[in-house]
C-alpha cells in the first residue's frame, strides 16, 4: 500500500474545527484518506453510507457510555 | 527530495545518456547550457514524460518528430521493436532511495514516417535504508508520484522561464488562489468529500421526505435555499473572474500605452483646436471688415480734419475778438444812413448822430450774415471734431482686438502642430482600440466589483434563510418517530460538512497569510533594490500588491527581473506550504531579462540554491560572461548540450 501524502496541515484544521466531535472528527479524516489513497470512484456512494452507519454507531455507543 | 541521476535512452535527441546530479556542501546548482534545437529543454520534458507520461514544453519542430531517437530509427531493421526509457533516480530526506523509470516500446517499420507505440511501462523502485525493496507498477507506480510532485502542482516545480515573467501580469487573483488551492489539496476537500457528503445529505432528506409531505414540504424550501446560494457562490466566482481578466488587460492596455499619447484624446483636442481657429478666423475677418467700413465712413471727415481744426480755430478766434456773433446789425446802419431817419425810433438824423453811425458802420469789419454764416458751421464743426475723435478710439479699439485675434490664432496654429508632431509615427487606430479596450474594460471592472459587492451581501442573506429553513425541518423531522434514524444520518451529514467548509476556509486563509509573509520574506531578502519597495499584501480576493516605498501599488510597472524575482519568491513560497520539498528546474530562466539585470538574477538562484536543489537550463545568450562568472563558481555542475554532426542525437559535455 502507498502511503499517500496528506497535506499535515488539513487534519490539523479538520481536528480544530472538531474540537467538541471526536467521531466526525475521526470521519472526516477517514474520507479524506479513503478519496486520497483509493481514489474511489464509482462505488463512492455505497462506502460513504457505510462509513456514515458505521460513525453513528459509534457515536450512539459511546453517547450510552 | 533531489534528483541524484537521470538516464535516458533513445528519448528524442539523447540516444544514451546520462546525467550525474552530484551536490556541493554548500550549494545544489545544475547548469546546461545548449542551443535552440540541441535537446535542452527536452531534459525537462523527459522529467515529466517519465513521471506524468506528457510533455507539455515541446517545441513545434518536436511535435512533429517521433519520441523514438531518430539515429535509432535509422540504425533499427525493418519491424524491430526499440525501446525509450526515462529514469529519475531521488533521494528523499529520510535516506530513501526513489527510481521512476519509464519505458515506452515501439516497432519500426522502414518506409513508415513514424514508429509504431506497442505499449508503455511505469514502474517506482523504492529502496530504505535497510535495503527493503518495494516495486510499484503502472497506476501504483502513477499514485507513487503524487508523493514526490503531483500533478496538478507540478508547473510550481518544473517551468518555462517565461511563465515567471507572465505570472503576474495575466489573473493574477485567479492564479494565486488556484495555486493556494491545488498546492494545499483543498481541492480532495472541495470536488470530492464535500461534493459527494452533499450529494449523500440530498439524497437521505429526500428519503426522510417521503414520510410525511410536511418534512417533503420544508425540505424543498431547504433546498431552495441551498440552491440560491450554489448559484450566487457561483456568481461571485464569475465576478471575481472578471475583475481578475479586466484587471490583466487593463494592465496590458496600460503597458501597452506607456509614453503613448492618447489618439483619440488629442484627436478631439485637435477638432476643438480646429472649431476654435475657424471662429476666430471668422470674428477676426468681421473685425477686419468693421475696420474698413470705419476707415470708409470717416474717409472724407480725415482728409477735411486740417480745414475743420483750422475753421474750428479762426471761429474761436472771432469770438475771442467778439467779432461774433455781431453786436449790431449791419443792414440797420446801411438803412439808417439811407433814410436818415432812424428806423428804431423815427427821429431824423443830425449831422452829428450822421456821423456817429458812419464811423460805427466803418468799425462793423464783418457782415452780419457772415457771422451768422459762422455762427450755423461753429456746432456741427465741433460734433464732426467730436466724430474724429470717437473714430480714433474706435480704430484703437477694432484693432487691438484684430491683433488679439492674429495672436489667438497663430496659438491654435502652434498648438495643432504639436498634437501632429505627437500624432505621427503612431498607429492611431491601434492605439484607439487599446484606450477603447481600456474604458471597456476598467467599465466591467467596477461593475463586477459593484456586483460582487452586491452578491456577497445576498449570499449572507440566503445563508441566513438557510438556518431558518434548517430550524423548520429539523423541527418537521423530529415530529416523525419513524425518520429518527434519517434524522441523525442527516444530522451527521450536515454537521460533517459544516467541518469540511469551515477547515477549506481556515486552509485557503492560513495559507494566504503564510504565502504573503514568505514572498515578502524572500523577496526583500534577495531584491537588489533595497530602498524602492515598501511591502506587499495578498488581500482576501488573493489580488497581490507590491508596495512601492512612495507607498502606491507598483506590481503593474515593475521590471522583468523584479516581476520574475517576485514570482520566484511566491513559487517557493508556494514550496514550503506544499510540503514536498522537491528540486526547482527553469527553463531559459533569464530570456526575459535585460542584460543589466541577468546578474541580480543570477544572484538570486545562487542564493536559492543554498536552500533547494536547483537546475537550470540555458541558451549560450542567456549564460553571459558576467552570469558565468558568477554561477561557474558556484555550481556543482555544468553540461553543454551539443548536437552531433548528422543532428540526431545530442551529447552532453561536462565543462
Amino acid at each position: 500500500m502507498i502511503d499517500f501524502r496528506i497535506n499535515e496541515q488539513i487534519i490539523r484544521w479538520v481536528r480544530e474545527n472538531c474540537k467538541n466531535n471526536k467521531i466526525i472528527e475521526e470521519f472526516i479524516i477517514d474520507l479524506i484518506y479513503e478519496e486520497a489513497e483509493h481514489s474511489i470512484k464509482g462505488n463512492w456512494r455505497e462506502i460513504y453510507k457505510k462509513k456514515i452507519k458505521k460513525y453513528l454507531k459509534e457515536q450512539s455507543e459511546s453517547d450510552e457510555n | 527530495m533531489r534528483i541524484e541521476r537521470i538516464a535516458l535512452k533513445n528519448y528524442r535527441q539523447f540516444k544514451n545518456t546520462e546525467v550525474l546530479f552530484n551536490k556541493k556542501l554548500e550549494s545544489d546548482l545544475h547548469i546546461f547550457i545548449g542551443k535552440n534545437g540541441t535537446g535542452k529543454t527536452n531534459i525537462l520534458n523527459a522529467i515529466n514524460w517519465c513521471l506524468y507520461r506528457d510533455e507539455p514544453h515541446l517545441s513545434k519542430d518536436s511535435h512533429q518528430l517521433p519520441i523514438l531517437n531518430l539515429k535509432c530509427i535509422e540504425d533499427a531493421k525493418d519491424g524491430e521493436d526499440k525501446e525509450v526509457i526515462v529514469e529519475i533516480h531521488t533521494k528523499t530526506g529520510e535516506n530513501k532511495y526513489i527510481m521512476f523509470k519509464r519505458r515506452a516500446v515501439y516497432r519500426v517499420y522502414k518506409g513508415e514516417e513514424q514508429p509504431i507505440h506497442q505499449y508503455t511501462k511505469f514502474e517506482v523502485i523504492a529502496n530504505d535504508e535497510k535495503g527493503n525493496t518495494e516495486i510499484f507498477e503502472d497506476e501504483e507506480a502513477n499514485s507513487y508520484v503524487e508523493r514526490f510532485v503531483p500533478k496538478a502542482i507540478r508547473e510550481f516545480f518544473f517551468f518555462d522561464g517565461e511563465r515567471l515573467d507572465t505570472y503576474f501580469r495575466e489573473t493574477t487573483a485567479q492564479n494565486i488562489r488556484h495555486a493556494i488551492f491545488v498546492i494545499s489539496q483543498v481541492e480532495l476537500l472541495d470536488s470530492r468529500v464535500e461534493k459527494r457528503l452533499n450529494k449523500i445529505l440530498r439524497e437521505l432528506r429526500k428519503e426522510a421526505g417521503k414520510i410525511s409531505p410536511e418534512i417533503e414540504e420544508t425540505r424543498k424550501r431547504l433546498e431552495e435555499e441551498e440552491d440560491k446560494l450554489k448559484i450566487i457562490k457561483e456568481r461571485i466566482e464569475g465576478y471575481k473572474k472578471q475583475i481578475a481578466i479586466s484587471k490583466t488587460i487593463i494592465g496590458e492596455c496600460n503597458r501597452k500605452l506607456r509614453g503613448v499619447p492618447d489618439v483619440s484624446d488629442l484627436e478631439d483636442e485637435r477638432l476643438r483646436l480646429k472649431t476654435r481657429k475657424k471662429h476666430t478666423k471668422k470674428l477676426l475677418d468681421e473685425k477686419v471688415k468693421v475696420k474698413q467700413n470705419l476707415l470708409f465712413e470717416y474717409g472724407i471727415n480725415i482728409i477735411m480734419w486740417p480745414a475743420i481744426e483750422m475753421s474750428i480755430e479762426k471761429i474761436s478766434e472771432k469770438r475771442k475778438n467778439k467779432e461774433i456773433p455781431p453786436t449790431i446789425n449791419k443792414s440797420l446802419l446801411d438803412s439808417i444812413l439811407k433814410n436818415k431817419v432812424c428806423s428804431i425810433c423815427g427821429t431824423p438824423l443830425d449831422n452829428k448822430t450822421e456821423k456817429n453811425v458812419t464811423n460805427l458802420l466803418k468799425e462793423i469789419k464783418l457782415s452780419s450774415s457772415v457771422a451768422q454764416q459762422l455762427l450755423s458751421i461753429e456746432n456741427p464743426l465741433y460734433l464732426l471734431k467730436e466724430k474724429i475723435k470717437q473714430f480714433e478710439e474706435k480704430i484703437k479699439g477694432l484693432t487691438h482686438e484684430i491683433i488679439n485675434y492674429e495672436n489667438e490664432l497663430e496659438d491654435l496654429e502652434k498648438k495643432m502642430g504639436k498634437i501632429d508632431k505627437s500624432l505621427s509615427g503612431y498607429n492611431s487606430e491601434k492605439i484607439k482600440g487599446l484606450h477603447s479596450d481600456l474604458k471597456k474594460f476598467q467599465d466591467v471592472h467596477d461593475d463586477s466589483l459593484e456586483l460582487l459587492g452586491r452578491s456577497k451581501n445576498k449570499k449572507n442573506e440566503i445563508k441566513e434563510n438557510i438556518k431558518i429553513h434548517k430550524k423548520i425541518y429539523d423541527e418537521e423531522i423530529k415530529k416523525e418517530e419513524k425518520a429518527r434514524i434519517l434524522r441523525k444520518e442527516i444530522d451527521f451529514c450536515g454537521k460533517s460538512l459544516n467541518v469540511v467548509e469551515k477547515t477549506k476556509e481556515d486552509i485557503m486563509n492560513e495559507n494566504r497569510e503564510i504565502i504573503e509573509a514568505e514572498t515578502k520574506k524572500l523577496f526583500f531578502k534577495l531584491i537588489w533594490k533595497k530602498e524602492t519597495f515598501q511591502d506587499i499584501n495578498i488581500n482576501d480576493n488573493y489580488d497581490i500588491n507590491l508596495i512601492h516605498s512612495m507607498g502606491y501599488d507598483c506590481l503593474g510597472s515593475i521590471g522583468a527581473a523584479e516581476r520574475e524575482l517576485l514570482a520566484l519568491s511566491f513559487t517557493l513560497a508556494l514550496h514550503t506550504i506544499s510540503g514536498f520539498d522537491s528540486p526547482i528546474l527553469i527553463d531559459t530562466p533569464v530570456a526575459r531579462v535585460s542584460d543589466e539585470h541577468r546578474v541580480n538574477l543570477g544572484n538570486v538562484f545562487s542564493e536559492v540554491s543554498n536552500i533547494k536543489q536547483m537546475i537550470l537550463l540555458f541558451t549560450p545568450a542567456e549564460y553571459s560572461e558576467d552570469i558565468s562568472k558568477l554561477l561557474d563558481i558556484k555550481s556543482s555542475n555544468r553540461f553543454l548540450c551539443k548536437l552531433l554532426p548528422d543532428e540526431n542525437e545530442t551529447k552532453l559535455e561536462v565543462i
